[in-house]
Formats: structure tokens, C-alpha cells, sequence
């Protein structure tokens, strides 16, 4: 697995986004690797705007 | 025999010595040319598209490309199903969610020690050898032995579902008798051992299956003999094949060898390249609709040769796809397809794959081809080495003080 931190995998085989699904900084190329190796683009990440505290 | 072809372009032929023996460099020549090989050897007329993309668009139109046939034939069998790998949809989609659950991550990740037992146990058998054949001796005894596990027959029945893959797949291309016979054969196979698990229920996918429903009725046993044969036949030739040719290469270049075992963290990232490169499989579609894809007319009645192989090879996917890269990071490949149909047992194949590298190259990392014994490969849609004969370095002794 490309990401372990990122994905799980649930009873059928079928990717999941572990959480909520936010990338951390640290995690960000792991996740545009798996993005780049999903054979069936199943993957897709967004840049959103967190809310500023 | 086979008249030999001369011309790919139009005439390709998949059981021709050529065909096995140049695999790689065949397909890199016909790109020069076309997009999509064609031949009027088989029923209906083939065809064999090289482009990704296209193959791509083929496995995911289920419209007008049935899943029907396995492989391409020069008679075509009437249709035995093996759900779910020949069902189209709407069947399609119960079929395969019923038997998902056996082979997802987790819980293939649970036959880790198992696997790994098999594979030391037979590494263990090559000691005191020097030169074994890597693929008949090693590669091709992990995934039956993983298969007769799973489905709790008898080991030396591998014998018998080699003979009988051999008959389904290669043997009927030019005659479909050796499919017929064999067909009986598993038939009777399989249906002694439902009847005992209707009975004497355990853990195995065939009392799984037997137990299973489909839209609240039991499976008929047409389907379950259909899904067991499949089983049998995917589970064994497909990751012999693979692990056969991560062997060879690694045989064959000595620098890939030294760098995975100095650098075993990297055997995963390999595999994948492996399986980009030396992907065994070849699947096969039949046009039930007329269609154009990538601007190449199909004809209904047409079959076509449906060659993930092919598809990783292509330089409108992979840069420099005929160089086997060991550490390449960008690797969408297509070994297990694409679409509905993708391989079930691909995180099977994957564990077997990775710990007979890991457990083969912590026991022999300095191996190489026997000089004059000739590399043999399997024909037709499959595609791998089913005969590897290496030389295995001697070893220091056991009490080193005896020496």
C-alpha cells in the first residue's frame, strides 16, 4: 500500500479514505503518488481553505 | 502445424512460436505501424489494439464488448460460464460482490504466515542443490499450493488442475475436444466436493460458496463450479507466471539483483514494476455490438485479444516502457486490468509475489541462468517463464569450524 496513513480497505476490498479525509503537509506527496498510481482514478485531491483561527 | 505468420499486422497469431518468444519487441514493432493488429485465424475475425487507452475503453464498454469468451479461439466453445469473470453486466455485479470478501486486503493479509511457510519449506527443499529450475521447483508450486489451502483439497490435486488449465486454455485454441473432456472432468471434481460441504461445512471458499446466496436463493451449482474453476485456474498459472519472470530477471541483471537484496524495503515498489512489465495476462473480449474504438471499426461476432501485457507497454503511458526500472514511483499499471472485471486475487498475487522475492533472495542472493539450457515460455495469453534453470551459489558450511 502506497499510503497506509491515508487509506483503509473495508470488507469488500474497496479503498477507503481513512478520517476525514485531510491530507497533512508531510503526507501531501504520498497522497499525489497514490493519486498518480490509482489505475482507475479513483482518487482525487482538492486544495481547500481551512478556516483561519 | 500452425501456417506461420508473416505478416502480424493482419494475420497475428498469439500460438505462434514468435509470439512468445519476442513478446515485447513484437508489440513494439507492430506500434510502429498500427494501433490494432487484426487476424482472420479466429472465428469471427480478431483483433489485438496496443494502445492503453484503448484497451482501456474496451474493458470498460460492456456494452459492446462482452465478457463471454476468455481467450480467443479459432472455434469459439459454446459459453460455460465462470461467474463472475464471464458474466456481463446486470449479473455481473452480485456475482462478484458475493465472492469479494474472501479476497479482500485484510484477510488475505492473514495467510502472510502461511505463505511464507510454503515458501521457506520449499526454498528448504532446494538446499544441497546446485542448479534447480526456479519456476516448476519454486514459483509455480506457491500459488497451487495456496489455492488447494484455500480451497482445503488435496495438495497433489495440483497435478490434476494443471493438466486440466492446460486443456481449457493453450490445448483448445486449435481444438475445443481437450476443453470439452476437461470440462466434464472439473465438473465431476468439484461437484464430489460440494457434496461433502453441503455436509461437513468448514472454512474453505468452497463451503463458503456452497452457503452462499444470490438474491436470497442458494448459488446453482453451474455457478459455483463456474466460480470454483475459475478460482483454480486464475489462482495458479497467472502468479507462477509472475514470479517465474521476476526470477529471470533478476537471473539477468545482476545489478537489480544486488540492489534488492541490499535494499529489501525496495521488493514491493520492484514487484510492481514486475508485474508493469512482465504482466502475465491476456485477457479476451467478444464484440456483441458493432463499435468503433479509437477510430478502428469492431465488427460483431469479432473477438479480441484484450492484453493488459500490451497496455503496459505502451509510451503514450509508461515512460520508456520496455525499461524495467526497479524503483519507478510512477506505476499506474494495468497487470490485474482495469474495470469491473479487475482481478480479484490481486492482493493474493501481490503477497505471494513479494514474500517469494523476499524469502528467495535471503536465501540465494547470488543466482544466474544455466548457460546452456534454454529459458522456456509459456505460450498463447499467458505469459511468464515455465522454465527456469539456475545455478545456485555454494554455500559456507554449516559449522564454519569444520570447514
Amino acid at each position: 500500500m502506497l499510503a497506509p496513513e491515508l487509506f483503509d480497505s473495508d470488507d469488500l476490498g474497496y479503498g477507503l479514505v481513512r478520517g476525514e479525509g485531510i491530507v497533512p503537509n508531510e503526507l501531501l506527496d504520498k497522497a499525489k503518488l497514490a493519486v498518480a498510481n490509482c489505475p482507475e482514478f479513483a482518487i482525487v485531491i482538492k486544495r481547500t481553505e481551512l478556516p483561519s483561527t | 502445424m500452425r501456417p506461420p505468420v508473416t505478416d502480424w499486422e493482419i494475420d497475428f497469431d498469439h500460438l505462434d512460436p514468435h509470439w512468445s518468444e519476442n513478446l515485447y519487441t513484437l508489440w513494439s514493432q507492430l506500434r510502429q505501424t498500427c494501433t490494432v493488429a487484426t487476424s482472420q485465424r479466429f472465428e469471427g475475425g480478431a483483433y489485438l489494439p496496443l494502445r492503453y487507452q484503448d484497451i482501456h475503453d474496451i474493458a470498460y464498454d460492456t456494452e459492446h464488448f462482452s465478457s463471454r469468451i476468455l481467450v480467443v479461439r479459432g472455434q469459439k466453445l459454446p459459453v460455460s460460464g465462470m461467474p463472475p469473470v464471464t458474466s456481463d453486466p446486470p449479473a455481473h455485479t452480485p456475482a462478484r460482490r458475493l465472492i469479494l470478501p474472501p479476497f479482500a486486503p485484510k484477510e488475505i493479509a492473514k495467510l502472510e504466515p502461511r505463505i511464507r511457510e510454503i515458501v521457506v519449506s520449499l526454498l528448504d527443499a532446494l538446499e544441497g542443490r546446485d542448479v534447480v529450475d526456479a519456476s516448476s521447483e519454486f514459483a509455480r508450486e506457491i500459488p497451487v499450493l495456496m489455492t488447494t489451502d484455500m480451497l482445503d483439497v488435496d495438495p497433489s490435486d495440483a497435478l490434476l488442475f494443471r493438466q486440466w488449465i492446460q486443456a481449457l486454455g493453450t490445448d483448445s485454441v486449435s481444438s475445443i475436444e481437450p476443453a470439452m473432456k476437461a470440462g466434464e472432468e472439473v465438473e465431476e471434481y468439484f461437484g464430489r466436493y460440494m457434496r461433502d460441504r453441503r455436509v461437513n461445512p468448514g472454512n474453505d471458499l468452497i463451503s463458503y460458496l456452497v452457503q452462499a446466496e444470490l438474491d436470497g436463493q442458494p448459488l446453482t451449482d453451474l455457478h459455483i463450479i463456474g466460480t470454483l474453476t475459475l478460482i483454480m485456474v486464475a489462482g495458479t498459472e497467472t502468479t507462477w507466471s509472475a514470479i517465474g519472470s521476476a526470477l529471470w530477471h533478476l537471473a539477468t541483471h545482476p545489478d537489480d539483483r544486488r540492489r534488492l537484496t541490499a535494499e529489501p524495503e525496495l521488493i514491493p515498489t520492484a514487484i510492481e514494476e514486475f508485474l508493469r512489465a512482465y504482466a502475465p495476462v491476456t485477457m479476451a473480449r467478444e464484440v456483441v455490438k458493432e463499435t468503433t474504438v479509437g477510430g478502428c471499426p469492431y465488427s460483431r461476432g469479432g473477438q479480441v485479444l484484450l492484453s493488459f501485457a500490451a497496455a503496459n507497454r505502451d509510451p503514450a503511458k509508461f515512460e520508456n516502457p520496455d525499461q524495467v526500472i526497479i524503483d519507478r514511483k510512477l506505476n499506474p499499471h494495468a497487470a490485474f486490468g482495469l474495470g469491473r472485471h479487475r482481478c480479484l486475487g490481486s492482493n493474493l498475487a501481490r503477497l505471494e509475489m513479494t514474500i517469494a522475492i523476499e524469502e528467495w533472495l535471503k536465501r540465494f542472493p547470488d543466482f544466474e541462468l544455466v548457460p546452456d539450457k534454454p529459458v522456456v515460455r509459456s505460450e498463447g495469453q499467458l505469459h511468464g517463464v515455465k522454465e527456469l534453470w539456475v545455478t545456485l551459489p555454494t554455500f559456507a558450511p554449516r559449522h564454519p569450524g569444520l570447514g
